[in-house]
């Protein structure tokens, strides 16, 4: 690991100026909350920033409070503290699961939501320091002719890195928003805008620039009538990422879909909306043969590579269960 | 075998009780040393590895003056600086057939990870700043990955010559193929493969070397301090007596920790240097360059009976080993396991080891054991389906028992049997496989089950119930040990035993105050240091407790013979009328009158009454193994193909128990390790550039916690007639049977058959959506 100097930050400005400062001085600066995926980027030689700028020192940036239209949840609320929220777990539940699903007791302890939503991609070859791929300032993403058994079938290419997170596809199939801090004061967006695809710029998996931070998320209270779905396929039971995850919150009266939010982990470099399969049942009664349907059309479109190719009926079967276990 | 000078005592009180270890209490409080440990040398730096980046490629250029002109940069190595013997890439399987010599470095470089250089610097970060300014122009060349590919005619040379190693196969056989095929009613045929994996022992690797003129030392993660001393000696051209090799505490031996370059390295650094020299693996390392366990590929064909008894087996392995170090002893366990669990008057095994472009691999827990019984037991299955017979009912009618394998003895009379035989006309010294079945499928609830899959559901998912038998050598190996009694009543032990967490120096002493018949704390001990204990083989392959176990008991027997002896001359008896207690000495019949042990020493030698022995251990009559049954009970997500062991029974045959809660121990990881086998471990190589790719915990997936099911252990003990207290082989054992369990249970629970290791959630799913419904 190369040496660095740690900042510890008072303030969202402090942080925020900061960080503006170096990269106008051309130097690499980083920020650190919980830390847990930050050291592992160090050690794999993946970040190694001149400047880490820790924003735990920041105070009361860690809230978790109910309101009337939602929940706001500061950057640094653990996701240990998320998944055990009471009111989340009422209200909230598959974000609750989702966040409960990551990694393990020990991480989820010392992670943060923000920094959860910011995780590089864990692909072998990006966090290999044998490998100078795409996404490092290689020539190539080494999946296509290598070994892509857990990368992306929608949405990728250039780069095939599917992206890491839990909590991010529960969060946007709530409709969450995230607001970011940058030099030039505040701004909201939802959290579906937040991701970037590869085809857009293969360097970084969102939209933050240089000098910006996250400091909230918004999850607005679910509509009456919703019911959610969140569930993780993954290779052992703890401290593994997706292989495909679905998370999906459906408005429902009778049994008739009014709006439904299908969204996937596990297999796009984003968190995957699957648009065709929430307008296909938008108006219709869900029973198996639509579920499936929608399934089907959520994984239109996908293109696998040649060891990824199981991902799609996974996705698609989950999506179905999911549908069902919504009315 | 051994003779032992002292009868048994029917009461044991040492041996069979668990008493504190005496590793324990270091270990727990964080002051155990263990080979990265050394670190009170002031004079210390640091060495770091550069490893190729290519699976096969020539150093057609190299330039380390940036790199040594880095402050703080002691030396750097390179192929120019290696002694001009060839060394094979750390264990001692050599080459028997014509191959390129290679050397502690080299210019061609054959698997990803290849050692390259190495530096030693003030500090690893150092050391590491100056891995980046060596300049290497590569001259990439071609490579093969797998073995299968590594045998065709058109793979390219990994050692410059064919790529099966020493040019033919491992071939054995007993009876004749031919003939028992042709009294076959039918023959079933299935080809089976596992993968690579690492034994990810929770210690990285570590050695410490220091010359002191032309004397070396060195401090290491070793199993084998003799054999480490040899090889040093050799390669450095130094007497044995001016090498030195002392072992730390291991955590974790697994078969892999002693068998690399490392040690060397660390020692050609530290003379360049000037300097003592540590070194290590990161967990990277670790994984991707500690020693793997064989890929394999291995094809039964079987001539059978309608009752299901083998009239032959014929079976063929080709194993992955890598581009050094052929792995002849990893095929011939293969082969003992598939030619020797069944009944069978005819069997061969024909072991073909490739070399090829991949990491080496080397010794791990089994050998190839569990490549072979995951083929076999699997296989036994699928042909107990084939015939309508229950899986138990399988095993209780057709696998080997105590009086052995049929057909003609081939060892010499006068000749220790092999612990490994492919002979028959021999018998076991024990045999309780059929308890060990019984059992276990008592304990987990066995029901018969003569059609097959049951593929039940409950609550929405698959559950099966799985089991498969296991045969395993004791090993029988060379050791020695040196018994001293003191005057205040105490004992010192010297053997050159590792202790790799298995408990080894614990049990070794419980034998000695078992002999001697003192307390167990009386006993004190000196292990694994060349300059002060004497010759013992490697401590591996199960037999640890048998074969010095054998040395110790021999050893404290002496000493107790001399001791009464010596007494017996003072006060004018015969040696088996004196009795020892404490630190005097009396006559049987007059304890009132007692001599202090110091009044006996003073006429010895040094003051101390020492007893000795060196053996090799072993039977001229019995085959001495050790048995196990295993018993899975999973749960298949018929969504997924995600497997969950629910429940799991291992049932084992080791004799004696030495000591009770360390087997517990020793059974419960094993089977830890084989569900990670089963199930998920695996190392993936780039197929372009041969790079391993699960080089780090997350990506490289062992069983959590939460993937562990509750073990339930059972010890059917009954003592063997050739081992120390009737103690046999343990160490390796309950880690062999546990992928074919999880593969059979897999199979009731779904129907689907997976003949490939790990057993994926996505095999399982692809080979249920195939099935009919």
């Amino acid at each position: 690991m190369k040496s660095f100097e740690n900042i510890d930050a008072k303030s969202v400005k402090e942080a925020v100026g900061l960080l503006s400062k170096f990269h106008q001085q051309k130097k690499l600066a980083a920020v650190v909350g919980g830390g847990s995926e930050f050291l592992q980027l160090m050690k794999d030689h993946v970040v190694e920033p001149d400047y880490v700028i820790n924003l735990k020192t920041i105070p009361g940036l860690d809230y978790i409070r109910e309101e009337r239209g939602g929940f706001r949840i500061g950057a640094l609320a653990k996701l240990a503290d998320i998944e055990e929220h009471a009111a989340i777990r009422d209200k909230l539940l598959i974000l609750a699961a989702a966040a409960g699903d990551a990694a393990s007791p020990q991480i989820r302890n010392a992670g943060t939501i923000a920094g959860n939503l910011c995780q590089r991609p864990f692909c072998w070859y990006f966090r290999s320091s044998n490998f100078t791929c795409l996404r490092k300032g290689g020539q190539s993403c080494f999946t296509v002719t290598g070994d892509g058994r857990f990368h992306a079938i929608l949405g990728a290419g250039p780069s095939y890195i599917v992206h890491p997170s839990d909590t991010a596809p529960a969060l946007v199939a709530l409709g969450a928003q995230i607001k970011i801090a940058g030099p030039a004061g505040e701004k909201n967006i939802p959290l579906e805008k937040f991701f970037l695809l590869p085809s857009v710029d293969y360097r970084r998996e969102n939209i933050l620039n240089p000098g910006e931070i996250v400091t909230e998320i918004f999850v607005p209270m679910p509509k009456a009538g919703s019911k959610g779905f969140h569930h993780k396929l993954r290779e052992r039971q703890a401290w593994d990422h997706a292989i495909v995850a679905v998370d999906t919150i459906v408005e429902s009266s009778g049994g008739v879909v009014r709006n439904a939010h299908v969204v996937m982990g596990g297999v796009a470099p984003i968190p995957w909306r699957a648009t065709k399969a929430e307008e296909f049942l938008r108006g219709k009664k869900l029973d198996e043969a639509s579920a499936k349907q929608a399934g089907e059309l959520a994984l239109e479109g996908a293109k696998p590579l040649k060891d990824n190719v199981y991902k799609i009926k996974l996705a698609q079967e989950l999506i179905q269960r999911g549908l069902l276990a919504s009315v | 075998m051994a003779n032992s000078t002292t009868a048994k005592p029917s009461v044991l009180r040492v041996v069979g009780s668990s008493v504190t270890r005496v590793d324990g209490h270091a270990k727990v409080t964080g002051t155990a040393d263990f080979s990265g440990d050394r670190l009170s040398d002031g004079q210390l730096v640091f060495g770091k590895t550069l490893r190729s980046p290519y699976a096969s490629a020539e150093i057609v250029s190299i330039d380390t003056s940036k790199a040594q002109a880095l402050p703080g940069v002691h030396a750097v190595i390179t192929y120019r600086d290696a002694p001009e013997i060839p060394f094979e890439a750390g264990d001692d399987s050599e080459p028997t057939a014509p191959v390129a010599p290679v050397y502690l470095l080299n210019r061609f470089l054959r698997h990803a990870g290849d050692e390259v250089a190495a530096v030693a610097a003030e500090s690893e970060a150092i050391a590491e700043e100056a891995l980046e300014l060596i300049q290497v122009g590569y001259r990439v060349l071609p490579f093969v990955l797998d073995e299968n590919d590594a045998l065709k005619p058109a793979a390219p040379s990994v050692r410059g010559g064919t790529n099966l190693a020493g040019a033919e196969p491992i071939d054995f056989s007993r009876g004749d193929i031919a003939r028992g095929m042709k009294e076959a009613e039918l023959v079933v045929e299935r080809t089976y493969r596992t993968q690579s994996t690492s034994p990810l022992a929770l210690e990285p690797r570590y050695a410490v070397a220091s010359w002191q003129g032309d004397r070396l030392t060195v401090w290491k993660a070793s199993r084998n301090v003799h054999g480490d001393r040899d090889k040093l000696a050799r390669i450095f051209e130094l007497p044995h007596d001016q090498v030195r090799v002392v072992a730390a505490y291991l955590g974790g031996g697994f078969g892999s920790k002693d068998e690399t370059r490392l040690g060397h390295l660390t020692a050609l650094l530290a003379r360049k240097a000037g300097r003592p020299v540590r070194m290590g693996y990161t967990r990277e390392e670790e994984l991707g360059f500690g020693k793997w366990r064989h890929a394999s590929t291995t094809t039964l064909r079987a001539g059978l009976k309608r009752d299901g008894s083998f009239t032959a087996i014929d079976t063929t392995s080709t194993l992955n080993t890598g581009p050094y170090a052929p792995g002849y002893g990893v095929a011939s366990r293969l082969g003992h396991g598939l030619t020797y669990l069944y009944k069978c008057a005819n069997a061969r095994f024909v072991g073909k080891v490739a070399y090829t472009n991949a990491p080496v691999a080397g010794s791990y827990r089994g050998l190839g054991a569990p490549q072979a019984h995951f083929a076999l037991e699997s296989f036994a299955d699928e042909i107990a389906e084939q015939l309508a017979i229950d899986p138990l009912e399988y095993r209780l009618r057709h696998c080997v028992g105590i009086d052995g394998q049929p057909g003609v003895r081939v060892t010499a009379e006068d000749e220790l049997i092999p612990s490994q035989p492919i002979e028959g006309g021999v018998p076991f010294s024990s045999n309780l496989l059929t308890r060990c079945l019984e059992e276990g499928a008592k304990r987990i609830g066995w029901q018969p089950r003569p059609n097959g899959p049951r593929k039940r559901l409950v609550n929405g998912k698959f559950r099966g119930m799985g089991l498969a038998a296991c045969i395993y050598k004791t090993g029988q190996s060379q050791s020695s040990s040196i018994v001293k009694i003191k005057a205040d009543g105490s004992a010192e032990l010297f053997m050159s035993i590792a202790e790799i967490g298995q408990g080894a120096w614990t049990v070794l002493r419980q034998i000695a105050a078992e002999t001697l018949g003192v307390p167990f704390d009386k006993v004190h001990a000196t292990f694994a240091d060349t300059d002060k204990t004497p010759f013992a083989h490697s401590t591996s392959g199960s037999t640890t407790t048998f074969t010095s176990g054998l040395a110790v008991e021999q050893a404290a027997g002496d000493a107790k013979q001399r001791l009464l002896e010596a007494a017996a001359k003072i006060l004018e008896t015969d040696p088996d009328k004196v009795i020892w207690r404490d630190d005097f000495v009396a006559i049987n019949d007059a304890p009132e009158i007692r001599i202090p042990l110091a009044h006996v020493m003073r006429r010895q030698p040094e003051q101390v009454i020492a007893g000795e022995a060196k053996l090799r251990a072993g039977s001229k009559s019995h085959i001495i193994n050790s048995f196990a049954a295993h018993f899975a009970e999973v749960e298949v997500d018929p969504d997924s193909g995600a497997v969950c062991v629910l429940r799991y029974v291992a049932a084992h045959d080791s004799g004696r128990i030495v000591h009770p809660e360390a087997a517990r121990g020793q059974i419960a990881g094993g089977v830890v390790q084989g569900i990670g086998y089963a199930l998920m471990e695996e190392i993936p190589m780039d197929p372009d550039t041969g790079m391993p790719l699960t080089l780090n915990l997350d990506s490289f997936k062992i069983p959590n916690l939460i993937d562990t099911p509750p073990i339930e252990i059972i010890l059917v003990e009954e003592p063997d007639p050739i081992g120390p207290y009737g103690a046999k082989a343990l160490g390796e054992p309950p880690l062999v049977p546990v992928a074919a369990a999880i593969a059979n249970a897999v199979n009731d629970a779904t129907g689907v058959r997976i003949r490939e290791l790990p057993i994926t959630a996505e095999k399982v799913l692809n080979a249920l959506r195939s099935l009919p419904i």
